[in-house]
C-alpha cells in the first residue's frame, strides 16, 4: 500500500457519492448539526418556561408537535435536544477515538512490552459488557451529562484501540515507513506523519458508526435517569418523562424516538457508505 | 462428523441448562375473584426491607397492620382508641402513665402477650444497637416498668400528653420477645411474630408475602383466611394489574390512570385525603433564605392551583396551615396567592432583584407527580429570577443534606414528604428550634424563639383547650415566616375490584385488612 | 483442543479478578457516605457510627476487598443495605427473569436473524433482500427503549394482545423478548448473509452443486454450517449486549429482573446489591464467551486440529 495520494482521494470521493443512501445519511447529520446550531436563536417559546394549563396538548398550529406534560412545546425541546445529543455523542466519541487512536498506534509501533501492557487494559475495559461498564462507571462518578460523556467515551475505547493497532501493524513494515526510519525520522513523527494518515480510513469509518452506538447508548443512559437531569431537554430523558402520559399523549413518546431512530440510522448509513468506499473489495 | 454431533449434543445441553433456568418463575395470572377462603390479593408498591416494626419504615404498613397490634391501638382518623391495653391514666405529676393491658392475648408463636413483651419491645426500640429508624423521637420516654404482667407503666422525660399518639405509631408495634430473642434483630425482620390478624406464614423475596388469618385473634376472627401480599415497583403495571383482575386491591395508583380506572366498571377507586405533605424546605440560617421576603417570595410565585389541578391531575388539597390538616389542633389560614409581580417585587426589595441561584434536593419517584412538580417549582421560580437546579438523591443523600449543619450550605432546598399523624410532633420537629438544628432533623435553620415558646407551653398543660390556643398561635406565626414554600396536602388512591369491601384506608395512605373481603 | 479449553478457563480467573477489582473500584469512587443510609431519615450520628464499623465501612479499601471478595468466594456477597437480606438471594432469586429474557431474546435473534440472512443471501439483490437488509439497518439503528414502549402501546394498550410488563407467563415474555432481540437479530442477519455471500462462491459449493445436489440441500448442509463459523463469534458479542440491553428492556416492562435491580440499587446507593448484581451480570458474560468459544474451536477445523 502507498499514502493516499490525489488520485486516490477522488475515486474514493466517486465512489462515496454514487453511495446514495450514505449521501442520504450526511445530508441530514448535516441537517442535524444546522439544526443544533440555530435552534437557540430560531425558537419562539422558551424551551423551559411551563404553561401547566396547556399541558398535554396534541399538535396544532401553535405547537406544531403539541405540548409535554408540563405544556412546554415538544418540538422546541426537540430541537433543543438535540443540541444536548450531538454534545455527548461528539465528546464521548471524540475521547474514545482520541485516547484509543494513541494507544492502538502506540501499542502497534512499538509492540513487545508497551504493546501488551496497552492491550492488556484495553482488554480489562472489555471484559464487563460495553453498556453495563458505562452503568458501573455513573454508579461510581455520579450522574450527568459530562459523566455520561465519560462513561460513554470509556466503553468505546478498546474498540478504536484494537483497530488502530491492527492497521498500525499492517502497515509499520510497509516501504514508505522504512524509508522514513532510513532518513532519519523520528518515532513520533513517523507515527503522526506516516502511520496516522494511513490508518485513518478505518477509524473515520468506525467513528461513524461509533456515532450511532454512542447515541443509543447515551439516551439509553439518559432514559434510565442517568444522563442530563431536567429542565435539559434530551430525547431519552423526555421519553422517559413522556412514558406515564403515554395512554394520553402517545405522541410524546413517539417524537423523541423517532428523532434518535433517524440520527442514529444517519450515522450508520454513513458509516456503511464510507466503508464501501474506502475500501471497494468489500463492497459486493 | 463426529465433532458435528458433539456440536449438537453440546447445544441441546446448554439449551436446556437455560431452559430449566427459565421455567423457575411461574405466577398464575389469570382472572380469579376472591371467594370467601380464597386469599385475598393485595399489590402494594414498594418490597418491604424488613417487617420489623423498628427498622421497617418504609411505606408498606399494611403489611405490618396485618401482622401487629399497638398498646394504643386508633381509628380512621388516626385517634388512639383502646387496642392492646384497655385504658390508660396518666398520674398528676404528669410523668407517669399506667396502662392497663388486655388479657388472654397470645402472640402467634403461642407465648403469651404481658407487660414484659411492651417492656421488652420499646426498650428494643431505644436500644441504639436496634438501628430503630424513630428511635430519638422515642427517647421522650425515659423508663419502662412491668409492675405485673397486666400492668405497663411508662415514665416520661417531662411532662408529654401526646404519649398515646406516639405508641399508635407503626413503630411500636408489639412484637414476641421469645421470637426476637430466637432469630435475631436481622431475621426477626424476616420472620417476624406479633399478636395481629394473621399470621406471618412465608416471605419469597422479590415475589410474595403470604399470611393466613390468626384463628385465635383477640378480636373478631379475620374475614379473609389467607392475604397474598406483592410488590409491583411500577405504577402502570399496577393498574394494569388491577384491570386484569390479577389483584383484589391495588395500592398508590397513580393519579395520571384514575380517568382509565374510572371508567372500569369492575373497578372502585377511593380517593382519600392523606396526612402528608408536600413541601419545599430552605436551608435559613444564611442568605438568601434568612430573609423573610425571599422565602414569602418563593410562597407567592408558585401557582398551587395549577399544579394542582394540571400536575396532580386534581388530587391535593392547597396548603393552608403549617400542621397537616384534619390532624386535632391544625388550623386553617389563607393560603399563599399566586403573585408573580409581588414576589419579583420583595425579591427586590430584599436586594435580589436580579435573582439568585440555588439548589432543589429530592429522592425521585416517591409518588405519583414529584418529578413533574418538582420541575414546575423550578421553571415557577425561574420566572421570577431564582435559578434552581434539580439534584435528585437517594435516601442517604437526602439524609446527608439534612443532617449537615444548618449553617452550611447556602441557597440549598429541600423536597421531601412529611407525614405526621399529629400535631406537636409535625410543628416540634421542623418548627422547634431545638428540633430544627439538632442533627438527624429537619435542620432547616428555621428559628423563631416566640414559636418556641407556644410549643413548649403546649406541651407542658394537659388542658387540651390551651394547648389548643398555644399551637394556633405557633402556627400562624410560622405561617407569616413563609417557613417553608408549602404547596399541598396529597389525596391518596387506592384501587379495588368491585365487591371488595371491609378494608380500612388510612390517611398513612395504609390499609387495615383485619376486615376485608370480597 | 483439550488444551485449548483448558487454556481458556484458567483464562478467565484473572479475568474474573480484573471483574471483580473494576465492580469493587468502581463504587468505592463514589462520593457519599453509605453508613447514613443504613440510619434511615431520623438517624443519630452515633447510630451512623454504629453501622459504618457493623458494615465495615471504617477499614482502608484493600482491607474491604480482602474481606468481599474472600467473602465472595464462599458465596457469601453480604447482606443488601435496603432489603437486610443476603445479596447472594437478592441476586439469585431474580437472575433467572434476565436470564430467561436475554435467552429468549438470543434465540429470537439467532432464529429469526440467520432464517433473514440465508433467504437474503440467496435471493441477493432480489426486492426481499433489500427489504430485509433494510429492516436490518433500522433493527440497528432503533433505541430499545423506544421499541419496548411502542409495542407496548400497539400490542397491550391499543390490542390487548400481550400484558404491559410484569413476569410470570410466556405471554410476559414476547415483547420484551422481541425488544431485545431486535438489535441482536439485524446484526446477526446482516452476519449470515455476507458470510454466506463468501461461503456459496467458494469451491466446495460448486462441487456439490456439480454433483447434482438440490439447491436447497447445498444451502442448507453445506453452506449455512460453514457460515455459521462467524456468527458463532457474534453470538458471544450479542450476549453482553443483550445483557446490558435486559438493564433497559427490564425498566421498560417493568420486570423485576438483574437489570432492574441494579438501577434501583444505584439508586438508593446499595453497594453490596450493586456489585453482587455487576459480578452476576458480568460473570455470566465470561461464562457464555467460554462457552461460545468452545463451540467456536468445535466448529473451526484450524483449532481442532492444531
Amino acid at each position: 500500500m502507498e499514502p493516499r495520494s490525489p488520485s486516490q482521494f477522488r475515486a474514493v470521493l466517486r465512489r462515496f457519492v454514487r453511495h446514495r443512501a450514505a449521501v442520504v445519511g450526511l445530508i441530514l447529520i448535516i441537517g442535524l448539526v444546522l439544526t443544533a446550531a440555530i435552534a437557540p436563536v430560531s425558537i419562539a417559546y422558551d424551551p423551559y418556561a411551563i404553561a401547566l394549563g396547556q399541558s398535554l396538548q396534541g399538535p396544532s398550529l401553535a405547537h406544531p408537535l403539541g405540548t409535554d406534560e408540563l405544556g412546554r412545546d415538544v418540538l422546541i425541546r426537540l430541537l433543543m435536544g438535540a443540541r444536548t445529543t450531538l454534545m455527548i455523542t461528539v465528546g464521548a466519541v471524540g475521547l474514545a477515538l482520541g485516547v484509543g487512536a494513541s494507544l492502538g498506534l502506540a501499542a502497534g509501533f512499538h509492540g513487545g512490552g508497551v504493546d501488551s501492557l496497552i492491550m492488556r487494559g484495553v482488554d480489562v475495559l472489555m471484559s464487563m459488557p460495553g453498556f453495563l461498564l458505562a452503568i458501573g462507571i455513573i454508579a461510581a462518578l455520579g450522574v450527568g451529562t459530562t459523566n455520561v460523556i465519560l462513561a460513554v467515551g470509556i466503553y468505546s475505547i478498546p474498540t478504536f484501540a484494537r483497530l488502530a493497532r491492527g492497521s498500525t501493524l499492517s502497515v509499520k513494515s510497509e516501504e514508505y515507513v522504512t524509508a522514513a526510519r532510513a532518513v532519519g525520522v523520528s518515532n513520533g513523527g513517523i507515527m503522526i506523519r506516516h502511520i496516522l494518515p494511513n490508518i485513518m480510513p478505518p477509524l473515520m469509518v468506525q467513528t461513524s458508526l461509533r456515532m450511532a452506538t454512542a447515541i443509543l447508548s447515551a439516551s439509553g443512559l439518559s432514559f434510565l435517569g442517568l444522563g442530563p437531569q431536567p429542565p435539559e431537554p434530551e430525547w431519552g430523558a423526555m421519553l422517559a418523562a413522556g412514558r406515564n402520559y403515554m395512554t394520553r399523549a402517545p405522541l410524546l413518546v413517539a417524537f423523541p424516538g423517532l428523532a434518535i431512530l433517524m440520527v442514529t440510522l444517519s450515522f450508520n448509513l454513513l458509516g456503511d457508505g464510507l466503508r464501501d468506499s474506502l475500501d471497494p473489495k468489500l463492497k459486493r | 462428523m463426529k465433532s458435528r454431533s458433539a456440536v449438537v449434543v453440546l447445544l441441546t445441553a446448554v439449551l436446556l441448562f437455560f431452559t430449566s433456568y427459565s421455567s423457575v418463575p411461574s405466577t398464575p395470572t389469570e382472572a380469579r375473584a376472591a371467594q370467601p377462603g380464597q386469599p385475598f390479593r393485595i399489590i402494594d408498591s414498594l418490597e418491604p426491607n424488613s417487617l420489623d416494626p423498628a427498622t421497617g419504615t418504609g411505606p408498606f404498613g399494611t403489611v405490618q397492620y396485618a401482622l401487629y397490634d399497638t398498646l394504643v391501638g386508633h381509628n380512621e382518623k388516626m385517634e388512639p382508641t383502646p387496642g392492646l391495653a384497655t385504658s390508660w391514666q396518666v398520674a398528676d405529676d404528669k410523668v407517669t402513665w399506667t396502662f392497663r393491658l388486655r388479657r388472654g392475648v397470645k402472640f402467634h408463636d403461642g407465648t403469651e402477650f404481658n407487660a414484659e413483651a411492651v417492656k421488652f419491645t420499646y426498650e428494643r426500640i431505644l436500644d441504639p444497637a436496634t438501628g430503630a429508624g424513630r428511635r430519638s423521637v422515642y427517647t421522650v420516654i425515659k423508663k419502662v416498668e412491668a409492675p405485673d404482667p397486666q400492668t405497663v407503666r411508662i415514665i416520661t422525660d417531662g411532662p408529654f400528653p401526646d404519649l398515646p399518639f406516639l405508641l399508635l405509631d407503626r413503630t411500636s408495634f408489639i412484637l414476641s420477645p421469645t421470637a426476637v430473642r430466637k432469630l435475631g434483630n436481622a431475621e426477626f425482620g424476616l420472620r417476624p411474630v406479633g399478636t395481629g390478624p394473621f399470621k406471618f406464614v412465608e416471605w419469597v423475596p422479590n415475589d410474595h408475602i403470604t399470611l393466613d388469618a390468626n384463628p385465635d385473634y383477640w378480636q373478631r376472627r379475620p374475614r379473609s383466611s389467607r392475604v397474598i401480599y406483592k410488590v409491583v415497583t411500577e405504577t402502570a403495571a399496577r393498574t394494569a394489574a388491577l384491570r386484569a383482575g390479577e389483584a383484589d386491591m391495588v395500592m398508590n395508583i397513580s393519579p395520571n390512570d384514575q380517568n382509565v380506572l374510572r371508567r372500569d366498571s369492575n373497578i372502585v377507586l377511593v380517593q382519600k385525603d392523606s396526612l402528608t405533605q408536600v413541601q419545599a424546605e430552605m436551608r435559613q440560617t444564611m442568605p438568601p433564605f434568612s430573609d423573610r421576603r425571599v422565602r414569602q417570595a418563593m410562597n407567592y410565585a408558585v401557582d398551587r392551583t395549577a399544579i394542582i389541578k394540571d400536575v396532580m391531575m386534581g388530587l391535593g388539597r392547597i396548603a393552608d396551615s403549617p400542621g397537616p390538616p384534619g390532624v386535632w389542633g391544625s388550623v386553617r389560614l389563607t393560603p399563599y396567592e399566586y403573585n408573580p409581580e409581588k414576589a419579583k417585587q420583595l425579591l427586590a426589595e430584599a436586594g435580589y432583584r436580579s435573582g439568585f441561584e440555588g439548589n432543589l434536593f429530592y429522592v425521585s419517584g416517591r409518588w405519583g407527580g414529584d418529578d413533574q412538580v418538582a420541575q414546575a417549582l423550578q421553571a415557577y421560580w425561574a420566572a421570577v429570577g431564582i435559578k434552581i437546579q434539580i439534584r435528585k438523591a437517594d435516601m442517604a443523600g437526602l439524609d446527608d443534606m439534612l443532617s449537615r449543619d444548618p449553617d452550611t450550605m447556602a441557597g440549598w432546598i429541600a423536597f421531601p414528604v412529611r407525614t405526621s399523624t399529629y400535631l406537636d410532633y409535625h410543628l416540634w420537629r421542623l418548627y422547634e428550634t431545638r428540633a430544627a438544628r439538632m442533627k438527624g432533623y429537619q435542620r432547616s435553620g428555621y428559628s423563631n424563639p416566640r414559636v418556641d415558646e407556644y410549643l413548649v407551653k403546649a406541651r407542658s398543660t394537659f388542658d387540651l383547650n390551651e394547648r389548643k390556643r398555644h399551637y394556633e398561635a405557633a402556627q400562624k406565626l410560622i405561617w407569616e415566616d413563609a417557613a417553608f414554600v408549602w404547596l399541598f396536602t396529597r389525596q391518596n388512591l387506592l384501587g379495588v375490584r368491585k365487591g371488595t369491601s371491609g378494608y380500612e384506608f388510612l390517611p398513612t395512605g395504609m390499609v387495615r385488612l383485619h376486615n376485608a373481603g370480597k | 483442543m483439550t488444551r485449548h479449553i483448558i487454556r481458556r478457563l484458567l483464562y478467565t480467573i484473572p479475568v474474573m479478578l480484573v471483574v471483580s477489582l473494576l465492580v469493587f473500584g468502581i463504587l468505592h469512587v463514589a462520593p457519599g457516605d453509605p453508613a447514613a443510609m443504613l440510619g434511615g431519615e431520623d438517624a443519630r450520628p452515633e447510630d451512623v457510627a454504629a453501622i459504618r464499623a457493623k458494615y465495615g465501612l471504617d477499614q482502608p479499601l484493600y482491607i474491604q476487598y480482602g474481606i468481599w471478595i474472600g467473602n465472595a468466594l464462599r458465596s457469601d456477597l453480604g447482606r443488601s443495605i435496603v432489603t437486610r437480606r443476603p445479596v447472594l438471594q437478592e441476586v439469585v432469586t431474580r437472575f433467572p427473569y434476565t436470564l430467561e429474557l436475554a435467552v429468549a431474546a438470543l434465540v429470537a435473534a439467532v432464529v429469526a436473524g440467520m432464517s433473514v440472512g440465508v433467504i437474503s443471501a440467496t435471493r441477493q439483490y432480489s426486492a426481499i433482500d433489500h427489504g430485509t437488509m433494510v429492516l436490518a439497518l433500522l433493527g440497528v439503528s432503533t433505541p430499545v427503549f423506544w421499541l419496548g414502549l411502542m409495542l407496548i402501546f400497539a400490542f397491550s394498550v391499543e390490542l390487548r394482545w400481550f400484558p404491559t410488563g410484569g413476569v410470570g407467563s410466556w405471554r410476559h415474555l414476547v415483547l420484551p423478548a422481541l425488544t431485545l432481540g431486535a438489535h441482536s437479530m439485524a446484526i446477526i442477519a446482516r452476519m449470515t448473509r455476507s458470510s454466506m455471500l463468501e461461503v456459496i462462491r467458494q469451491d466446495y459449493i460448486r462441487t456439490a452443486r456439480a454433483k447434482g445436489l438440490v439447491e436447497r440441500v447445498v444451502v442448507l448442509r453445506h453452506g449455512l454450517l460453514n457460515a455459521l463459523i462467524p456468527v458463532v463469534t457474534v453470538v458471544g458479542l450479542q450476549f453482553g449486549y443483550l445483557l446490558g440491553g435486559a438493564v433497559i428492556t427490564e425498566t421498560v416492562f417493568s420486570r423485576r429482573g438483574l437489570g432492574r435491580l441494579l438501577i434501583d440499587s444505584i439508586n438508593s446507593r446499595d453497594f453490596p446489591t450493586v456489585q453482587g448484581t455487576l459480578m452476576l451480570l458480568a460473570g455470566s458474560f465470561v461464562l457464555v464467551n467460554l462457552l461460545v468459544d468452545t463451540l467456536y474451536a468445535y466448529l473451526d477445523p484450524r483449532i481442532r486440529y492444531e
